[in-house]
């Protein structure tokens, strides 16, 4: 007698479309992730060219361009666009390009739901700027104005604007939550044998706790801002203090979400970041398990430090000092994953490829965000500096540099597996040294006009403050026409180019490397085994 | 039994790991919708409901795939072909002798691997297997169906 077990991870999807069925249809992991990509660049730059509204408008002191209400509409849904519509769809998208590959699965778990995750983003894209072009038409008074934390009691008496965003984010927050399903239903179900947790890429860490952050927060998000609707339209006052409601309770319902959201989406990040400075360090990643034990405590650390966001809001001095300690513990996670970056360069054979360049500089820019959010932890330092641009260039310095330009180093990292060519390294070298020096050009007057006491969100401001938002200003400009080198080089490397090995760099290690570039639709029809 | 094979989906979670998952998930949910309950925010509970109603559909579904099998055992006198999908189970046997294996292009151009005798057929391998492990899996069945006796 004789027995033979062949051990595969599911169907084989042989319904291959093309055109557009493909498109809408796909329950491919790598068209999915492709869509994701796409939808996030396309905001990227809408949400850009909105921002590029405002420093327009900031260039010269005294109103120039718009009225104070478009102005205020503009920055809220510019915050919405890059946080929900531009990086977490980059995330998503890098996660189902690439988890299913570096964890030897031939797809997601779930590829239905897959493709119903990335179809809710579109029409929730539409529904946060749709009120813009229905003011044209003299329908309501434009988009959300309340920038993007949606305060009541501001929120309860504005426009339509302001549902339109709640259904939006509604519409985003499923989305999420099928994608977190999907994310932590496949690393824990889909492993190839012999891939244990402790070998999993640090990317796939990364998402999963961010997975965890997301079932955790959206569901506060989803009450919060129901509640929200019906005080708007119900007679409910939850948030309402005319009526006896609280709006200090809709702040810690938002920012029970807000700051965890943070987390959400630099996880990912901080995962692959590891695995490029491995690949161009020509060294192995260090302290993998400190990493991984550091990523837990940030991701458990995150949820319970949401009021240092309001501080000024006014609680007891005990809840202060909890807010203000908690906040603070966040940073030692965080320095031993800075060590374990630095270590992994330490002595390395290090080359400067445009996705290393991006890395290194990502290192001292995020570092930057890092250290300026211990002196906004600090209550009596928070008093002066809360609200102000200080606050506005810190969390650009984490979410632009910490955030978008993670991202950016993953896209050149990885484009040349996914489109099976090489892209322009020279295009690439600049478009880094560009957006590094505009970046810095653009935030750090920030720092200074914030420190000097230039209040964040207003359309005019004092004369003081004149020279460091005309720098600022054109910083971003340069900034914003920089990432045009960014795209035109991801349009040639999909078009063409010379042809990326299948390794691509000599460095890299992982599942995702012993696959062609391009991977085939179908990625693994023979299970890989790790050992 | 003279041989049999077994064709599978991989699960690298154990139906125990995935109930530890699903009380870990449900622990998280429901802490913070209590708390927020607590505090006045009753609406956030709804919300948690639902999504734990939707992970917990996610593991059935998944846990209820967990044990799909595809499998063909060669007795002395019969050939036994069985599979599990999801909720379904089907059964097939044939007496040996008459058992035919073939292997045919179906649509969109892959392979199937055709079992059957006396009018009735069942393809085997669609799921789990490639066209090449299908090639080779048929002339092994071929082979085995002739030598071992």
């Amino acid at each position: 007698m004789s027995t033979t077990t062949v051990a595969h991870h599911d169907d084989h999807h042989d319904h291959h479309p093309t055109g557009l069925m493909r498109w809408l249809t796909t329950t491919n992991h790598k068209d999915i992730g492709t869509m994701y990509l796409t939808f996030s660049l396309i905001m990227f730059l809408v949400g850009g060219a909105m921002i590029l509204g405002i420093r327009a408008e900031l260039f010269k002191p005294g109103l120039q361009l718009m009225k104070p209400e478009l102005f205020n509409q503009l920055i809220g849904v510019h915050a919405l666009i890059m946080i929900f519509a531009a990086l977490m769809p980059a995330a998503t998208g890098f996660a189902n390009w690439m988890i299913p590959l570096q964890i030897g699965a031939p797809d997601m778990a779930l590829p239905r739901l897959n493709n119903w995750g990335f179809w809710l983003l579109p029409p929730a894209a539409i529904l946060l700027t749709l009120p813009f072009t229905l003011a044209l038409f003299g329908i309501g008074d434009g988009a959300l104005a309340t920038g993007w934390t949606f305060y009541p009691p501001l929120s309860i008496q504005g426009g339509i604007g302001v549902d339109f965003a709640i259904f939006s984010v509604h519409i985003l927050g499923i989305s999420s939550i099928l994608g977190s399903i999907n994310i932590i239903v496949t690393i824990f179900n889909m492993r190839a044998p012999g891939m244990t947790m402790m070998k999993l890429p640090l990317f796939a860490w990364g998402w999963l706790i961010t997975a965890f952050l997301l079932v955790a927060t959206i569901p506060v998000l989803a009450g919060a801002v129901t509640m929200l609707l019906t005080d708007r339209h119900f007679g409910t006052h939850f948030f309402d203090a005319a009526g006896g409601g609280d709006p200090i309770l809709f702040q810690h319902l938002f920012w029970f979400f807000g700051h965890p959201e943070v987390y959400i989406l630099l996880l990912p990040v901080w995962g692959f970041i590891p695995q490029i400075l491995q690949t161009f360090a020509r060294k192995p990643v260090y302290g993998y398990k400190a990493q991984v034990y550091s990523f837990w405590a940030v991701g458990a650390l995150s949820v319970v430090v949401w009021a240092h966001h309001f501080f000024t809001a006014g609680m007891p001095v005990p809840a202060l000092l909890y807010f203000m300690y908690s906040t603070m513990a966040i940073s030692l996670p965080l320095a031993v994953m800075f060590f374990c970056w630095i270590k992994t360069m330490w002595k390395g054979s290090m080359s400067f490829e445009t996705p290393m360049l991006f890395t290194v500089g990502w290192i001292i820019l995020f570092g930057i965000g890092g250290l300026t959010g211990l002196v906004l932890a600090d209550v009596a330092a928070d008093a002066q500096y809360h609200n102000s641009y200080f606050v506005v260039a810190h969390f650009h310095y984490t979410l632009f540099a910490g955030g978008i330009m993670g991202m950016m180093a993953g896209v050149y990292y990885w484009l040349p597996k996914m489109t099976g060519h090489m892209y322009n390294e020279k295009l690439g070298k600049l478009h880094f040294w560009l957006t590094a020096i505009s970046f810095n050009l653009t935030f750090i007057p920030q720092f200074f006009v914030g420190l000097a006491g230039m209040p964040r969100r207003i359309p005019d401001y004092a004369l003081q403050f004149a020279e460091f938002n005309m720098i600022s200003s054109t910083g971003a400009f340069i900034l914003g026409l920089s990432q045009l080198l960014f795209v035109y080089n991801i349009i040639s490397c999909i078009k063409g180019g010379e042809k990326a090995t299948d390794k691509v760099w000599e460095g890299a290690q992982g599942l995702e490397w012993t696959l062609p570039s391009p991977p085939p639709y179908h990625s693994f029809t023979e299970q890989p085994v790790v050992k | 039994m003279d041989y049999k094979i077994i064709a599978h989906p991989n699960n690298s979670l154990s139906p125990k790991g995935a109930i530890l998952l699903m009380m870990a998930l449900a622990a998280i949910t429901l802490v913070v919708g209590l708390g927020f309950t607590l505090a006045g925010a009753w609406l956030v509970m709804p919300f948690a409901g639902l999504e734990l109603l939707a992970f917990g559909y996610a593991f059935y579904y998944v846990y209820l795939h967990t044990s799909d099998f595809e499998s063909i055992e060669i007795c002395e006198n019969t050939v036994v072909v069985e599979s599990k999908n999801y909720k379904t189970s089907t059964r097939l046997e044939f007496q040996r002798y008459w058992t035919q294996i073939m292997l045919r292009e179906v649509d969109g151009g892959q392979t199937g691997i055709f079992i059957g005798s006396h009018g009735k057929e069942l393809e085997f391998g669609r799921r789990f297997l490639d066209d090449e492990q299908r090639a080779k899996l048929t002339s092994e069945l071929k082979e085995k169906l002739r030598t071992i006796k």
